[in-house]
């Protein structure tokens, strides 16, 4: 046996609240923000009003596939396009964002606790929201 | 063109912290907790560290889609489902879901906004939260309106 590190609902929450609240100081726009376990599975998500629909599925993907492939979004596609890889190679119809996604580490570089995506209008702007909420979190995790 | 009354992000989020208040103060299992808009779309949600991966966040959101779209709490609609000759089949749809723990949200008005959904306890469990959330989200809309 071993312990992994889990993803709480106070924290992921805690994350969720911070980026919705920097893109409400920011005037960001509607966003969806999602927060995902090192399962990929949803932990926390909350969608600004008047957020188009298909931005829930955008912001949950982004952050499924951070968790799963364990890395940032942006190295994630940097590295596929330099080896020349799809991401159907990952055999997973859900992975496949290419920024605005984070991954969450336990302590610096250790085992995948989950990841954060964002989705608004903006690529710079989803990645400084995630950002965001990555730092949220950190303050958090043991 | 016309309007229409929307729930919004900052009632929803305050009636999911009431939620996973209520869960707390009852205690018991990890749950699941979905807010929608009266199209069933998710607006919030959240999951506690250990619910149950196959059920629990499947049946939240389920839950919460029903109330919204069925217009219902989920156990009304299961009376409603038991008294139809088809049953649950005749709708058609694999979203929806029957039992405890839906709750459709309301405006003084009668304008359906949305549906909450609790999953991971027993149904009557689920269900007390629930109406624990629905309670504070309609004083939060009633204060609006």
């Amino acid at each position: 046996m071993y312990d992994r590190q889990v993803m709480d609902v106070e924290d992921a929450l805690r994350a969720v609240d911070a980026a919705m609240e920097a893109a409400s100081v920011e005037g960001a726009g509607p966003v969806a923000v999602a927060v995902v376990d090192d399962n990929g599975d949803l932990v926390a998500f909350a969608r600004a009003d008047g957020t188009p629909i298909f931005q829930r599925r955008h912001a949950i993907r982004k952050a499924y596939t951070a968790s799963r492939v364990g890395a940032d979004l942006t190295a994630f596609s940097a590295e596929r396009a330099q080896r020349g890889m799809s991401a159907a190679e990952f055999d997973d119809a859900f992975v496949g964002a290419a920024h605005g996604g984070v991954v969450v580490r336990a302590a610096g570089q250790g085992a995948v606790v989950g990841a954060v995506g964002v989705q608004g209008f903006d690529r710079e702007q989803d990645e400084r929201l995630a950002r965001v909420a990555l730092a949220a979190l950190e303050g958090g995790l043991a | 063109m016309s309007t229409r009354k929307t729930l919004g992000l900052a009632e929803s989020r305050e009636a999911l912290a009431e939620m996973l208040h209520k869960a707390d103060e009852m205690g018991g299992r990890p749950i699941a907790i979905a807010v929608t808009d009266d199209r069933g779309e998710l607006i919030c949600f959240a999951a506690q560290a250990g619910v149950n991966v196959a059920l629990a966040r499947q049946n939240a959101m389920k839950k919460a889609y029903t109330s919204a779209c069925m217009r219902a709490d989920t156990m009304d609609f299961e009376e409603r489902v038991k008294a139809s000759p088809l049953g649950l089949a005749g709708f058609g749809n694999p979203n929806l879901f029957t039992g405890g723990g839906g709750a459709v949200v309301v405006a003084p008005d009668g304008t359906i906004l949305g549906g909450l959904g609790v999953s991971g306890r027993t149904a009557k469990e689920d269900e007390e939260i629930v109406q624990a959330g629905k309670a504070l989200i309609g004083r939060l809309i009633q204060e609006q309106a």
